[in-house]
């Protein structure tokens, strides 16, 4: 009927789902009913019940998609404008705000933990990530001196007897991460992110790669120019001299482990083992390779944990200074 | 990426079906079933062979290392099973239906280079015997797994 003259709009719906604000962690379903109710709350809070009054005449959600979030709503032609403009402002519907959210780093500086502590926290925060229980963290520490090896146990590559370990001073640990073997120890600045990869859509070589950035950036804050290994060499070097380590584990899409940077640390310890399982390249440290004076290390371990969120596009970065919040906690259980 | 799409359009001649070539899509078969942590299933009657997609494979990097559970372990949908390693991080795999252990890819353990190579020919990771012919039901299809790899791809 010619009388009726209406207005038809084409939207597509954004969604954050990592947002529930019921925390269980039920995905909401896009409705003709939830969708209709939050563009009337809409346009009821930007222009009044008159303006309600007077949209509602026509207005219809006349079809929407939950898979492709695609809806088409039918307003009359007088108050479309009214009706297009309150559809750009609505926040959220049933209890999923849209939009992308700010996104959060909340960073806990631990100093030195031992490694089975560390072992078991990042365990317990991977459940908890898991479970939406807590934002993407990341942790930053050192070790004490530590030789670790990863999921395919290359003990071959340790050139000294396990026995002979206590009498430098130094522990060895089997872990579930990615990589060969490793030595940890003081002046090494150690992060280890507890991410969720599936909500920024990366897959392990992506993230690697961003955290082989990370290191790259940070160096270059004291003029030393590093690089990505080459394939097979994951990891960041300068020259031919290694002087960052990386190893991963990813399950369900939330990682742990991470990676090592060496500060200054003995670097006499890597004469006991092959690093990474790559034979004839030497490692160094930030002190080595460059001239300028190093600040506190407070700082250093700050400014590489800047580098790592600006790689990784988090919009706020919280710290925690309070460490035995949760290595306390963990001795409690 | 032309070879890949090369290979992809020789995959989909030979198994004929046909494969959107959307710029750098991965491949998806027609088909198999898939689950939302990347695995692929394809169900003959009561056993089933699954791997990860090429979607997987592509995100993952080089693989390295494979790491197969043992004939006879029982598995449940969504849990983890066996992991692979690449560029210096192990990811877990996930069960997407479950059942018991009948076989697994022994071939992996001296090539793990096929899971990048040939992901739903040579790099299948293990066949089972289903407990619940039901759950696959829960899996998409493969036009809503092309679907969810293109929304996960659009996050960053």
């Amino acid at each position: 009927m010619v009388g009726f003259k209406n207005r038809y709009m084409l939207m597509e719906v954004f969604l954050d789902p990592e947002k529930d604000l019921l925390g269980e962690g039920t995905p909401i379903i896009l409705t003709q009913f939830n969708l209709s109710k939050a563009i009337k709350d809409s346009i009821l809070v930007n222009f009044g019940e008159c303006g309600l009054g007077s949209s509602l005449g026509s207005f219809q959600v006349k079809y929407v998609n939950p898979i492709t979030k695609l809806c088409i709503v039918r307003s009359s032609r007088e108050e479309h404008r009214q009706v297009w403009s309150a559809i750009t402002l609505v926040k959220s519907i049933g209890n999923c705000p849209e939009m992308r959210s700010p996104r959060t780093l909340e960073v806990w500086k631990l100093g030195t933990v031992n490694y089975l502590k560390s072992l078991k926290l990042q365990e317990k925060l991977v459940s908890e990530r898991k479970a939406h229980h807590i934002p993407d963290t990341l942790l930053s520490l050192q070790h004490p001196p530590t030789y670790t090896l990863g999921k395919r146990r290359t003990d071959h590559n340790l050139l000294i007897p396990e026995s002979e370990l206590t009498k430098i001073g130094a522990e060895l640990h089997y872990t579930q991460r990615g990589g060969d073997i490793t030595f940890h120890g003081p002046h090494q600045a150690i992060l280890y992110p507890i991410i969720s990869l599936r909500s920024i859509g990366f897959g392990a070589r992506n993230y690697v790669e961003t955290l082989e950035r990370s290191m790259i950036e940070f160096a270059s804050i004291y003029g030393v120019k590093a690089r990505a290994g080459n394939k097979c060499e994951t990891g960041v070097w300068v020259g031919d001299r290694k002087i960052g380590a990386i190893g991963v584990q990813i399950s369900s899409g939330i990682t742990s482990h991470g990676l090592a940077f060496n500060i200054d640390p003995d670097l006499k310890y890597f004469e006991h083992i092959v690093p990474c399982g790559i034979a004839d390249k030497e490692v160094t440290s930030l002190r080595r390779e460059t001239d300028t004076l190093l600040p506190l290390e407070e700082v250093i371990h700050e400014q590489l944990v800047s580098c790592l969120a600006k790689a990784f596009s988090y919009d706020d970065v919280v710290w925690k200074e309070d460490p035995s919040v949760i290595l306390d906690s963990q001795d409690n259980e | 990426m032309a070879c890949r799409l090369l290979w992809a359009s020789r995959v989909a001649s030979h198994l004929r079906i046909s494969v959107a070539q959307r710029g750098f899509s991965s491949v998806v078969l027609k088909d198999l079933k898939y689950a939302d942590s990347h695995e692929w299933v394809k169900i003959d009657g009561n056993k089933a062979t699954f791997g990860i997609t090429d979607h997987a494979q592509d995100h993952l990097g080089d693989v390295v290392y494979v790491e197969l559970p043992d004939v006879g372990h029982s598995l449940s949908q969504g849990k983890s099973f066996g992991a692979v390693e690449s560029v210096k991080a192990t990811s877990d795999i996930n069960s997407p239906v479950s059942g018991t252990v009948v076989e697994v890819n022994e071939e992996l353990t001296e090539s793990p280079g096929l899971v990048n190579s040939s992901p739903y020919e040579q790099g299948w990771i293990i066949k089972v015997e289903l407990s619940d012919a039901g759950e696959a039901e829960k899996l998409m299809d493969s036009d809503k797994y092309s679907k969810f790899c293109e929304e996960e791809d659009a996050k960053h």
